[in-house]
């Protein structure tokens, strides 16, 4: 990585010197430079193609738990000195610690793009051109059709007093395909995202056509759907983007952001039941190319299989560095930032239940009343009080153990607390979907993920009046 | 390079017309956590957009380093973008010669107190939280923010302005415990003077928040009355403000498209966006394309007037701008202001008289995702309180307010007097609707 070369061993180690000279406990520099690219298509034409380059620094010192910060845009070798300079002053004291001597591991490559762009954008506008067509083809009550191809390329390079000295290099695309459907009177909107932390390789497996039509057609389905009629029920969320239950209800209060300060409902209770025993759920950013994986954290930690959940007892939280300490608790290889311009912390990387024994048919089957939530939206939770929200984008009403009508406008609620315990059946079918999550440290990608699951009783809001049935 | 240059440069490589928005910016963060400084966060950053016209196109590139080399790659990539665009749009950059508002520069004076002043601020905010009720248990969010910087916009028509911003927030963050409940209320003040943060007043709310939301019990699913606390109603109707923006409009995402000049709300329903509102902390006399802007009614007793335009969607519409043309990202989006609704004549108290059974709500969350605003529909994670024989009763909580933001603007009984002393973004006070459904037990 030819852009960081200017920055030497000694160099990197009189950084850490100056940052470390008024007696911190620890110094971190992170540099990064990169792209952000976005290519966006609406009703067929290509409406905007944005480049922003991304480049600066931050620095860190901690000592006695106080984190001390700055970020940057002009990382030459001058102004970084001069930063940890000004920075150091933040504490008064002699210098503690030395400087370990670096060591650059050797890091498994989880994410191995190979075709991050096409020469003159070709293949970027193919793939939208196809996504495109295929949705505005897909029915006669699409409207608009918004396709977007965002593409993320990072450098980074963090060296620490620790002895961290880690440079990696990322990319993350992913296709966003947006659908208004109108009958003249309403109108609806359904969005659904597919992407990798590779390049455009990921679209040869991936049948584009087909998941922009299912975008399409799911939206002409909600516009003549029934509004929810709210109430407690059973609710089956199914696989791939379902998995923001446990991202929303359990993961965020296990992040140490909020542990660490007992602002979490999961606090002290490690080796405790959590979730009813058939659940497992873990958080791995080691999943092959996947959305949320990484090589190595934003502090250079490899990232790692954390288990969270096993059957039903809490495993782990997801801890950082300077958490570690505060916590007595392992690093989890989960520090992550959306950029040089956020304080690195704790965060999830790919998230989701295991598979259980149940199938798809059995959970519909044994289900004598219930909402299907087929596609989920996103959500937030307020991981002091694990209560949660989530939207459903396409639902179904089950009776009599079939799903039956379209039901639009279901939001789902509930208590992180309860709803862990009150899954009871859990599917084969494991998938995972692609989000942004955004919390302290900015937005980061990740993935979410489950087999299909039925929660015993939650409860539903919607604007629907009287019964469903 | 300085902005000539790179004016020169874009020229020089073939670019018809180019403009570039510079925005450098100081931020400084503290957090104070159990009677300690957390943590300390100083950003010094800086970003340079740049937009201009090659073959009739504009082309939007970024970057946050003013070296060569980087300038040289943002030009050549706008060039590129330029020729991938195929959609027929007409995009300008402007250049008239017009009189902009005379507005004063405002300063905030957080930089003549030593940050041990503000760390102390933090440490007492948290230290007589605590010592306020028994209840409150942690303060998980005590956070002191400082920012000051400025916007330029200069181009190649003979454009040349800046802006400044500069101002303070404080947030507190209160958890709450009573009989196993927890509760977390969240409080902030924004200001332009250090002395001016009323330490008291955002202990008092903070404590209010957290502890009377707490031992809440369920709703039982109906439609009933409800109050929208004045705090709900901003968060809601902002969610939903990108229906009026000429970009929604443009892309056929509003149902109030075609609507210019029709009655879309109550008689009782007038929003205004003010650039220049007296009590706001950001005041602006032109938008981020150098337009100026103006105070407008958006919505007029009910009736819509018109969307927020930028150059873009003006002329798309054939209409005139409105001097909404604010970044977004590497985009231009025709966004509001200062954006108000008139406020009505009722105390809070007032809100309630006359409801036998209704609901209160003064906490929300999830509005990125409970919203489809092409839709006009929302279902959002709420708490709050209910309404018993015209008074507010016991605290309420994980329920789910849904309805329709048209038929709801249509459906406001009363509108409050509680329009915030200070303007910033948007602000609307209590509204009483007459029914939106409510989803429980």
């Amino acid at each position: 990585m030819k852009e960081f070369d200017f920055i030497t061993k000694n160099n990197a180690k009189e950084i850490l010197d100056i940052a470390l000279s008024t007696g911190g406990d620890f110094a971190e520099v992170f540099m990064e430079n990169g792209t952000s690219e976005v290519f966006e298509m609406t009703l067929g034409k290509v409406s905007q193609v944005t480049y922003r380059n991304v480049s600066g620094a931050a620095i860190r010192i901690i000592k006695d738990g106080t984190e001390v910060n700055t970020s940057i845009t002009d990382y030459s070798l001058e102004n970084l000195k001069k930063a940890a300079k000004v920075l150091a002053t933040s504490f008064v004291g002699e210098k503690q610690v030395e400087v370990c001597d670096f060591k650059e591991k050797e890091v498994e490559l989880i994410c191995n793009p190979t075709r991050v762009s096409s020469v003159d954008a070709s293949e970027e506008i193919a793939l939208l051109t196809k996504a495109s067509n295929a949705a505005l083809n897909a029915h006669a009550e699409i409207k608009q059709v918004i396709c977007g191809l965002t593409r993320k390329l990072q450098n980074i390079f963090v060296f620490a007093s620790d002895g961290t000295y880690q440079k990696d290099a990322r990319c993350n695309m992913r296709l966003s395909v947006n659908c208004i459907a109108s009958d003249g009177v309403n109108m609806h909107s359904i969005g659904k995202t597919s992407g990798k932390a590779v390049g455009l390789e990921q679209y040869d497996t991936v049948d584009v056509e087909e998941f922009a039509k299912g975008v399409a057609l799911d939206a002409v389905e909600m516009l003549h759907a029934d509004p929810m009629v709210g109430g407690e029920m059973p609710v089956v969320i199914h696989n791939g983007f379902g998995g923001v239950i446990l991202h929303e209800a359990c993961v965020h209060g296990l992040e140490a952001t909020s542990v660490a300060k007992g602002m979490s409902v999961f606090c002290g209770k490690i080796g405790e039941k959590i979730a009813s025993d058939i659940v497992n759920a873990v958080d791995d950013g080691t999943n092959l190319n996947a959305w949320g994986s990484i090589n190595v954290d934003d502090e250079g930690t490899p990232s790692n299989c954390n288990v969270l959940i096993e059957n039903g007892i809490l495993k782990s939280y997801l801890v950082d560095k300077r958490n570690a300490k505060i916590m007595n608790h392992k690093i989890t290889g989960n520090s992550r930032r959306e950029s040089y311009k956020y304080q690195t912390t704790s965060r999830m990387t790919n998230t989701y239940f295991l598979n259980g024994k149940s199938t798809f048919d059995e959970i519909i089957a044994n289900t004598k009343y219930g909402l299907f939530a087929k596609e989920m939206g996103g959500g937030s939770v307020n991981p002091a009080t694990g209560e949660f929200n989530f939207a459903v984008n396409v639902g179904y009403l089950i009776e009599d153990g079939k799903i039956t009508k379209p039901v639009k406008g279901a939001t789902l609620v509930g208590s992180g607390r309860d709803v862990l315990l009150r899954i009871d059946m859990i599917g084969d079918n494991l998938s995972c979907g692609h989000g942004m999550c955004g919390s302290m440290s900015g937005s980061v990608p990740t993935n979410v993920g489950q087999p299909t699951i039925r929660v015993s009783s939650m409860t539903v809001g919607g604007s629907g009046k009287g019964g469903n049935k | 390079m300085t902005y000539q240059d790179i004016i020169n440069l874009g020229l020089k490589k073939g670019i018809s017309e180019i403009e570039l928005y510079a925005k450098t910016s100081t931020d400084k963060t503290l957090k104070v956590f159990n009677g300690s400084l957390e943590s300390y966060n100083a950003k010094e950053l800086y970003s340079l957009s740049i937009r201009g016209l090659y073959n009739g196109k504009m082309g939007y590139a970024s970057c946050e380093s003013l070296n060569e080399n980087v300038i040289n790659e943002a030009l050549d990539k706008l060039i590129t973008s330029c020729g991938l665009l195929t959609s027929t749009e007409v995009e300008e950059i402007f250049g008239e010669k017009v009189e902009y508002e005379k507005l004063e520069e405002v300063f905030s004076d957080a930089t003549l107190y030593p940050l041990s002043e503000k760390i102390e601020l933090l440490k007492s905010l948290e230290q007589e939280t605590l010592a306020s009720d028994e209840r409150i248990k942690k303060i998980g969010y005590c956070q002191y923010v400082e920012t000051e910087g400025k916007v330029e916009i200069i181009n190649s028509k003979g454009i040349n302005l800046h802006r400044n911003f500069s101002y303070i927030v404080v947030v507190l963050g209160a958890l709450g415990m009573e009989n196993g409940q927890t509760n977390v209320g969240y409080v902030h003040q924004i200001e332009t003077s250090f002395k001016n943060i009323n330490k008291e007043k955002l202990i008092k709310d903070v404590v209010e928040k957290t502890v009377s939301g707490l031992c809440a019990g369920s709703v039982k699913t109906g439609e009933y009355p409800v109050v929208l606390e004045q705090e709900v109603a901003t968060d809601l109707i902002q969610a939903f403000s990108s229906l009026f923006s000429g970009y929604a409009a443009m892309k056929n995402m509003t149902m109030l498209n075609g609507k210019k000049g029709e009655k879309v709300f109550g008689d009782n329903i007038t929003l205004i966006d003010d650039p220049f509102c007296e009590t706001s902390l950001i005041k602006v006399a032109f938008d981020d394309e150098a337009y100026p802007c103006k105070k407008r009614n958006v919505v007029e007793n009910g009736v819509f007037t018109g969307f927020y335009h930028s150059l873009k969607t003006a002329k798309f519409f054939n209409e005139a701008p409105t001097g909404n043309g604010f970044r977004s990202g590497n985009q231009i989006i025709p966004s509001p202001t200062n954006l108000y609704m008139l406020p009505g004549e009722y105390s809070k108290e007032q809100l309630f008289e006359g409801i036998s059974e209704g609901v209160l709500i003064t906490e929300v969350g999830g509005l990125h995702a409970g919203l489809n605003v092409v839709a006009g529909t929302f279902n959002i994670q709420s708490s709050g309180y209910m309404i018993r024989d015209g008074k507010k009763a016991e605290p309420v909580t994980l329920f789910v307010v849904s309805g329709n933001f048209f038929d709801m603007l249509n459906n406001v009984e009363k509108i409050g007097n509680d329009l915030p002393e200070k303007i910033n973004d948007v602000a609307i006070p209590s509204l009483l609707v007459k029914g939106l459904m409510i989803s429980g037990k």
